[in-house]
């Protein structure tokens, strides 16, 4: 269960112009399927970035399953990010000089963990999200819609409780992002937390059930 | 095993990324190659001196007066012989015989062949063949560029000295001195005592030269003292001092060697640090995902030291493994001419494989931890900024 309370947290562009980004969020999600709505600049990304510890409220408390996330020393939130959290970004943010097998291995390099137990992951996950005829691939070569599935199966190899989305399909065109719901759709099956920021309307036309959250200006609206 | 997958991951890491590190490969190797060879020159140098000062006697007795050379009774061998302590006492004619045509000159040194510290080393020299086969006729023994450089003036099997009486004197060459002695002998020309008088115009009782040994070191300082209160005309060298100004001419080539480069690898790091500094975005942005997929500092610290490792150390074996084949396989073509400089006759030298650990270990040290500290502190940097702030 992730846990929101009294969450603010604020920008300043200059040393007097302050922006919230945030402001007063209380929220409390359980497992299944998310969809945080709002325009551009809402507040979304910034949500998601302070359930996923990247960054931490300037006050208030974030809760995942009993944890202050926000209270964390960087090593704490970086165990944290590695066994709960699942993060697919935007812009794929894979690393560019790898193959695909090696940027999804990259999350478990870390862990304790039997190399052989480490690839048997990484070839799952690559079956699960159809890129496994990709596993040599260089990410360079990569259509936008293969870094996608290879992003997905990255979030997915340490076996997070927690997806997070970050406008998903802002980079795909409708093709690809009716695969990625396709894949969404057999994620949720698995007692997930999956929260997805996006505006964009495909997911209104699809047969998916989940919890609809809008934003607006940094504050949940109805 | 954790470190298992770390390495498997780090290894594809590194060598994904062959081209980022090639220029820097490239210089690193180039500097390695030149401070090694540099040292490797120096110390093999050092060693050979060294090893043919162990040889030498403890202490060699010159004669000065006013600041100019002249010759010692050879009845002073006898005094030396009494002071209590001393050993081993010989005398020695050394001198300059000028082939003036070429303006070239040879170092004689005239020796007691039946001397029995001379004779060992000199047994070596004649072979098999006994001393007596080798005073049947006027004999000499000379250095291989001195061989070399009579036969390039057809004087192949024997020469013929001008005295300073204005005779002549004809003496066989009988043997080379071997060539790996070129460092010390390389115009040499051995001889016995008397001819060497001869050749340099010397009376029978005078010599150049008188050594001796002193087998207890702490009796040294008393015995030089002894020597001044004796004689006020004499300079007395040991070999401690000999070995000494080696070191300090060597040492002074080296270091200058050394400035330059170490100023070469100064600004090395710091083109280094400020590349790293202003960290490339595909660098800063790999640091910020893995991050941002739960590696924490330490582990981002971990594959950035492993990477710098891996490009330094490789720099650093290909480096030295180049300077020693140039060195000790090659004699270190263009190199050795600075250390040695162009001598009275051309000095071809075989260098003796000799390698200072000491100083293998304070290159490494002198190159690796700087190396490592300039990548690492930059990503240490990035790596504490926020993941997304990395990744923008």
């Amino acid at each position: 269960m992730i846990q929101l309370e009294s969450v603010y947290k604020t920008y300043w562009q200059n040393k007097d112009e302050e922006f919230d980004a945030l402001s007063d969020i209380n929220l409390t999600i359980d497992e299944g399927i998310v969809v945080l709505k709002g325009i551009s600049g809402s507040g979304k990304s910034t949500l998601l970035s302070l359930i996923a510890g990247f960054d931490k409220p300037t006050s208030g408390k974030v809760i995942v399953d009993g944890m202050p996330i926000s209270k964390l020393p960087d090593l704490h939130l970086s165990a944290y990010r590695a066994n709960k959290i699942g993060f697919v970004f935007q812009h794929f943010n894979l690393i560019e000089s790898l193959s695909v097998e090696e940027n999804i291995l990259a999350p478990l390099a870390n862990q304790d963990i039997e190399i052989s137990q480490a690839k048997t992951k990484v070839q799952k996950v690559m079956q699960e999200v159809g890129i496994s005829h990709k596993a040599k691939q260089n990410i360079k070569n990569l259509s936008g819609g293969e870094k996608q599935r290879c992003a997905i199966a990255r979030a997915l190899v340490g076996e997070p409780s927690v997806i997070l989305c970050d406008e998903p399909t802002a980079n795909l065109d409708r093709e690809n992002s009716l695969k990625f719901i396709e894949i969404l759709k057999t994620l949720n099956s698995s007692n997930r937390t999956i929260i997805i920021a996006t505006h964009d309307p495909i997911f209104d036309d699809m047969r998916l059930e989940y919890q609809t959250i809008h934003i607006h200006s940094g504050k949940i609206g109805s | 095993m954790k470190s298992s997958v770390f390495l498997e991951f780090a290894s594809g890491f590194v060598l994904r990324q062959k081209s980022k590190h090639l220029n820097t490969m490239v210089i690193s190797i180039v500097l390695i190659f030149i401070l090694s060879s540099v040292m490797f020159v120096s110390s093999s140098i050092k060693h050979t001196i060294n090893s043919s000062l162990n040889n030498q006697p403890d202490f060699v007795i010159t004669p000065v007066q006013d600041g100019i050379n002249q010759t010692l009774d050879i009845d002073m061998v006898e005094q030396i012989s009494s002071i209590r302590g001393v050993v081993r006492v010989n005398a020695r004619v050394y001198g300059r015989y000028y082939f003036r045509i070429k303006g070239k000159s040879f170092l004689i040194v005239g020796v007691d062949f039946f001397d029995e510290q001379n004779s060992k080393l000199l047994q070596k020299l004649i072979g098999d063949n006994s001393l007596d086969e080798f005073f049947k006729q006027d004999n000499m023994i000379v250095s291989s560029e001195v061989a070399k450089f009579l036969k390039q003036h057809f004087f192949d099997n024997s020469y013929t000295f001008k005295l300073p009486d204005g005779k002549f004197k004809s003496v066989h060459i009988y043997k080379t001195i071997p060539h790996n002695t070129n460092l010390i002998a390389n115009d040499m020309i051995v001889m016995p005592i008397e001819l060497a008088q001869k050749i340099l115009g010397l009376g029978e009782d005078e010599v150049t030269q008188i050594s001796f040994d002193v087998p207890n070191d702490a009796e040294w300082q008393n015995i030089e003292n002894k020597l001044y209160l004796k004689f006020y005309n004499i300079n007395v060298t040991n070999k401690k001092e000999i070995k000494s100004y080696y070191d300090d001419m060597f040492n002074y080539k080296g270091g200058l060697f050394m400035v330059l480069y170490l100023v070469s690898i100064v600004t090395f790091m710091m083109i280094l640090y400020q590349r790293y500094s202003s960290i490339n975005t595909n660098d800063s942005k790999d640091i910020g995902i893995l991050r941002a997929i739960g590696w924490s500092i330490k582990d981002v610290l971990k594959l950035k030291f492993f990477e710098s490792f891996w490009v330094v150390m490789s720099s650093f074996i290909i480096g030295v493994v180049a300077a020693y084949v140039y060195v000790f396989m090659f004699d270190a073509p263009l190199l050795i001419d600075i250390f040695i400089g162009m001598d009275n006759l051309p000095l071809d030298i075989e260098l003796t494989p000799y390698i200072d650990m000491g100083m293998l270990v304070s290159l490494w040290l002198l190159f690796v931890v700087p190396y490592i500290s300039a990548t690492i502190i930059p990503s240490w940097k990035i790596a504490t900024t926020s993941a997304t702030e990395a990744m923008k």
